[in-house]
């Protein structure tokens, strides 16, 4: 069998991953995770002076401390297993690479194992997250240059 | 346990779609007063689901909440009402906001009764509405 | 020499004896748990890392090799083994406290039988008396090596691997009758069919095990059926499916129940373990377990170990190289007189 009909025959039996109960499954984890942020966001509101303006920041520190919590405890991953992206893209997802390596790191010591492995996945959310802002920062500028949306 | 998914899921749908078509409260303020607040808020009505305003001494406070997808432009809404309110009355400081929190904290004003508290709540309406991220 | 690269051995070395070390998910889900010599309830087994750990499993299987086959370190002449962590350090380590020679070997999932032909290759030139050979992995040190972190959240596809945490390791004597012996070895070409996905590892190795499979076989003038069982290292559920197509379209018959697959059989098809197992340790643990036993017990007289193995690096497949992959045979006999 030359390579040809060889990679033919891997495509075949290769299962395909079910794109479209993948999507149900990601909308309905990712759905959930920020139903549960605004949940958190309107807690913080009531209960606290923060404005819709301002209840951003306490909600995303707790989101990520509850995926801290269950990367620990070892749940994050299965949430992910289902959900796919959905548990990847909300901020938890973030918080669960960060906290991933740094426990894998932690025999390394603190400083070389988790300082410098904290990011080893979460850095590239940084880096991109960074870049993304900028030219997101950029189109909502010339928008609202031609007046078609508000600050 | 697939069924009661399934009854959760209709009635919080139900229960998303049917809130919000709420009302204009407006109080505190001589009766036609109110009554100018209120035509100034049904002028933006296309855009707005519900508001409260409260008039306090020198200030009337305005909550309003507007539509889902007119929240892309919340501040040029609260800009174009905190001008017309201004125009209607100038003799009042108009702090209106499009902000839940503000909506929801003028809502409670009408329940408080003592003056010392009533001052003190508004102060802190006014400094939250200027609050910035 | 018979063939490139297929030693046949004329003074038959044997097994004497052979032991398997596993972890928590193995004891809890591997049909072939029972047949393990040792198990612990911690994936750390008792140690403070992951690595340790590793090293702790390879030394246990040494001891308990040497316990079985009755006889202590000091009647052992080397070590030959290895694993997928960088520099092999478990069985660096592993080797420094037994204070054996060592000989440390890598062809990634398919050192099991590497090593169990090195050994044969030593006991045959009469370089020693007692040779360890073996292989180990270990879950949470080698899926950090080559994939994400452990508690890492993202969606493994069926075609994924599970890195089983266990080692193996026969001692390799020269020929004892009553004991299963090695009368041939093929070493396994590089095979590259330019796969890239590294989580589809079994359909990489495929082609290496089938390539190795018929040189085998050629060389021997055998056929399928000669054989009680073929079993391949960790080809896992599709790598197995690819295998057997392969071998089909090239004429040989496949028979479903000889033709088995560590990796496949090792969790037992458990949907949670995706595809099959896979590592170092998976050929190894169920070659020195279920086979070994088999053979003792006279169930299998004849059998072709085929151990698979990637030889990729985390660096080279982000460098978007494709997956080399090779595959290692031994042949095991049990009794007189056949192939002589």
């Amino acid at each position: 069998m030359d390579r040809q009909a060889y990679s033919q025959l891997e495509q075949q039996i290769t299962p395909k991953p079910p794109l479209a109960v993948n999507l149900v499954k990601a909308f309905v984890t990712g759905g959930i995770i920020c139903a549960i942020g605004q949940g958190i966001m309107y807690f913080y509101m009531y209960f606290f002076d923060f404005t819709e303006r301002t209840a951003g920041n306490p909600t995303v520190a707790t989101m990520i401390f509850i995926a801290m919590l269950l990367t620990g405890f070892g749940k994050y991953k299965r949430i992910a297993q289902f959900g796919g992206a959905g548990s990847a893209v909300p901020v938890t997802g973030f918080g669960n690479a960060m906290i991933s390596a740094a426990i894998e790191h932690r025999t390394e010591g603190y400083v070389l194992g988790v300082g410098g492995n904290m990011f080893k996945l979460a850095g590239s959310v940084i880096v991109f997250g960074v870049f993304s802002a900028f030219i997101v920062a950029l189109i909502k500028t010339i928008l609202v240059k031609f007046g078609v949306v508000g600050w | 346990m697939k069924r009661m998914i399934a009854i959760a899921g209709a009635s919080l749908l139900l229960a998303g779609c049917g809130a919000g078509t709420g009302e204009i409260r407006v109080s505190g303020g001589e009766p036609e007063e109110n009554q100018k607040v209120e035509e100034v808020l049904k002028e933006e009505d296309g855009r707005i689901v519900s508001a409260v305003a409260v008039f306090v001494e020198e200030d009337l406070l305005v909550g309003v909440q507007v539509k889902p997808l007119s929240r892309f432009s919340k501040t040029k809404i609260e800009e174009e009402l905190t001008k017309e309110m201004e125009k209607a009355f100038p003799e009042e400081t108009v702090t209106l906001s499009a902000d839940l929190k503000i909506f929801w904290e003028t809502d409670k004003l009408d329940e408080l009764e003592e003056e010392e508290k009533l001052h003190k709540k508004v102060e802190t309406i006014k400094s939250l509405s200027k609050e910035e991220t | 020499m018979v063939a490139r690269g297929v030693i046949r051995f004329g003074s038959r070395p044997t097994i004497r004896a052979a032991a398997v070390a596993a972890g928590p998910a193995e004891k809890k889900n591997s049909p072939f748990s029972s047949q393990f010599d040792r198990l612990y309830d911690s994936e750390l087994c008792g140690q403070k890392t992951n690595e340790q750990a590793h090293r702790q499993l390879i030394e246990d299987a040494c001891d308990l090799a040497l316990n079985k086959a009755e006889k202590t370190i000091s009647d052992a002449d080397y070590l030959v083994c290895g694993d997928l962590v960088n520099e092999m350090t478990p069985s660096n380590f592993a080797a420094a406290s037994t204070g054996l020679p060592y000989v440390g070997l890598f062809s990634a999932c398919a050192t099991s039988t590497s090593a169990l032909a090195y050994a044969a290759l030593l006991t045959e030139a009469g370089a020693a008396s007692l040779v360890l050979a073996g292989a180990a992995s270990q879950h949470s040190a080698i899926e950090r090596q080559f994939r994400y972190p452990i508690e890492y959240g993202f969606k493994k596809p069926e075609n994924a691997q599970w890195t089983v945490t266990a080692a193996g390791i026969a001692a390799v004597t020269p020929h004892e009758q009553g004991y299963p012996s090695i009368s041939q070895a093929t070493v396994g070409r590089v095979v590259d069919y330019g796969l890239t996905d590294p989580l589809n590892m079994g359909a990489a190795m495929a082609p290496a095990a089938f390539d190795t499979f018929r040189r085998h076989l050629e060389a021997a003038g055998t056929e399928p059926e000669d054989y009680d069982v073929i079993i391949t290292g960790d080809l896992g559920a599709i790598g197995t499916e690819l295998f057997r197509k392969m071998a089909t379209e090239a004429g040989y018959s496949v028979e479903e129940d000889r033709w088995r697959d560590a990796g496949k059989e090792f969790y037992g098809g458990d949907p949670a373990f995706f595809a099959g197992a896979s590592g170092a340790g998976c050929s190894a643990a169920v070659y020195f377990s279920d086979v070994y036993n088999r053979m003792m017990e006279g169930e299998y007289r004849r059998a072709l170990l085929m151990a698979t193995g990637a030889l990729l690096s985390p660096l080279t497949f982000q460098q978007g190289e494709s997956i080399p992959c090779t595959c290692h045979a031994v042949e095991l006999v049990m009794g007189e007189g056949e192939n002589r």
